[in-house]
């Protein structure tokens, strides 16, 4: 073992003894996560915008051509972005896949949330199947073949064939995020997803003392063990603006592995109707934001209304810095607020944020 | 062995402002496949799923640990045993990498030179640059060790071993 130890050990301060700066070899890693080499069928080309440092014209071709963009980086960013408490180990599904392909065809980005569109394997290496509301097989065999996103995924729209009640609304109503939050439970924790993937906001920073509790819904104790004040101090905290919100999915569930869309309420809406009778009945999909006073019916006005927040642009600039630069910033940075202006600018094109960000300074020191 | 790494690794950030990253799990796996234009297969898959949970996940250098560099020495070996099966079966100009050296020669009995052409092509590919001197001496023993053992494992060992060792590097798993 020694001998390995000491050739790390030389190997790296050699390496390491190299100043800071932008290098093609370093944008190269961080946009597709693997090493650049000579023999890579980009290297003239990005050698050539080295010599003249062009490399606004080497990230872009980064961005266009190598499929590890999407294929590792995109995937990783969208894993990370949409599963709870960001885990990179999520599965590759609808709503990975979306978000992808957004990005590789530099679509909005507020449209992820609220567009009538899904992305799936296509063509031959679907070998028959196709997305479907009752399983993820076509993206788990996709997967474990290894097939390349960028090249095989395409956009479907409408998502659904089988849907006419206008519900569609981007990752809201894909399958991959109603298994993770419309499965059993009370669907508040798309509510509580939804604004942590989008806003950045953890529910910690979002609760609020005294918004009103109309919308509180009937299995919530208002006097958990006896006390008034805990739902007061506590509960309400939350449940005032989760609550609220929670209506917009009041018609989306997630049974038996499948995607439900239905046209009345679903009953989890209204269970437990005895803990607190007096409380609020569910009885279409409308909803409030308490903490913006706005208000909508269904998950897309819910998306449109989420998409048009300042946090959006802001919670999307610092995604992406924390992807490409491993610095978890403020919202509130200067650095994160002129990026979010420069995204809007753009029309929410994130591929030109992640561009933007690998040629910034400030993701290498 | 993880404290070492990881004091070596810390040790050497005074020399550059530039943040250092480990390479994420599928990162690795990619890294590997276009330095030695070894695709994935069944065996590879396995060993990644294998070592899978001990990769980095999120890239930061108090992620290497020695279960870490276990799971990418294992990969890595498997990479490079393909890439040895692979530039054998080809004439020299048609390789990926070894394309000035006589594969089919004893290992035992290559010359420095021979060595030294090994360890310079595998490290333009992998590194990025030819190693220096110090770490090409080091290399060259671990080839020669190699080579002593008993025909036909020293043939693949010498190569693909030397080849795991150098993508057993921070050049290779860092960013």
């Amino acid at each position: 073992m020694r001998v390995p130890i000491l050739l790390l050990f030389s190997i790296f301060v050699c390496h390491s003894a190299v100043a800071a700066e932008l290098n093609m070899s370093t944008m190269y890693s961080r946009l597709t996560g693997k090493r650049l080499t000579t023999k890579n069928p980009l290297y003239l080309k990005l050698n050539s915008f080295a010599e003249v440092k062009d490399f606004n014209s080497a990230a872009k071709l980064i961005a266009e051509e190598d499929a590890d963009f999407i294929d590792v980086t995109a995937k990783d960013f969208s894993t990370r972005m949409l599963t709870i408490d960001g885990d990179a180990y999520g599965i590759f599904s609808d709503m990975t896949a979306t978000v992808m392909g957004a990005l590789r065809d530099d679509i909005d980005a507020r449209e992820i949330l609220k567009g009538d569109f899904l992305y799936a394997p296509a063509g031959r290496v679907s070998a028959g199947l196709s997305h479907s509301i009752r399983d993820n097989d076509l993206f788990d065999k996709f997967s474990t073949a290894g097939f390349s996103a960028k090249k095989y995924i395409q956009k479907f729209s409408p998502q659904w064939k089988i849907n006419n009640q206008n519900l569609s609304a981007g990752v809201f109503t894909s399958r991959g995020w109603a298994k993770l939050y419309y499965n059993a439970g009370t669907n508040r924790r798309s509510v509580v997803g939804a604004m942590n993937s989008f806003l950045c906001t953890p529910i910690d920073e979002w609760k609020k003392r005294g918004l009103p509790d109309f919308h509180i819904r009937r299995d919530i104790d208002r006097a958990p063990e006896g006390k008034p004040s805990t739902f007061q101090n506590t509960c309400r905290t939350c449940h005032s603006a989760m609550d609220g919100m929670a209506g917009a999915f009041a018609r989306l569930d997630f049974q038996q592995e499948t995607l439900i869309f239905s046209p009345e309420v679903a009953a989890k809406y209204n269970q437990n109707p005895g803990v607190y009778p007096d409380g609020y009945i569910t009885t279409d999909d409308s909803w409030v934001n308490y903490l913006n006073d706005s208000q909508g019916s269904g998950p897309k006005e819910f998306a449109e209304m989420l998409s048009n927040q300042e946090d959006f642009p802001l919670c999307m600039a610092k995604r992406v810095v924390k992807q490409l630069c491993f610095k978890d910033l403020k919202m509130n940075d200067s650095y994160i607020g002129s990026l979010a202006q420069e995204f809007k600018m753009s029309g929410y094109k994130l591929k030109q944020l992640f561009i933007k960000v690998a040629l910034s300074e400030n993701c290498y020191n | 062995m993880k404290i070492a790494i990881i004091s070596l690794l810390i040790s050497s950030l005074a020399y550059s402002d530039a943040p250092i990253f480990l390479r994420k799990n599928v990162e690795l796996l990619r890294t590997y496949e276009s330095l030695t234009n070894v695709n994935r297969d069944k065996e590879i898959m396995d060993i990644y799923n294998a070592g899978f949970v001990s990769l980095p996940k999120n890239g930061d250098v108090t992620e290497l640990t020695d279960f870490a560099l276990i799971a990418m020495l294992k990969l890595s070996q498997a990479f490079c045993h393909k890439m040895y099966l692979n530039e054998v079966t080809f004439a020299p100009a048609e390789r990926w990498v070894l394309t000035r050296l006589d594969l089919k020669k004893d290992v035992s009995k290559w010359n420095d030179n021979e060595i030294a052409e090994l360890t310079s092509s595998m490290g333009e590919i992998f590194w990025g640059e030819i190693p220096d001197a110090e770490s090409s001496k080091d290399l060259s023993e671990v080839f020669k060790s190699l080579s002593k053992l008993p025909q036909p494992a020293a043939q693949s060992s010498a190569v693909g071993l030397t080849c795991a060792t150098m993508l057993l590097s921070p050049y290779v798993y860092t960013k």
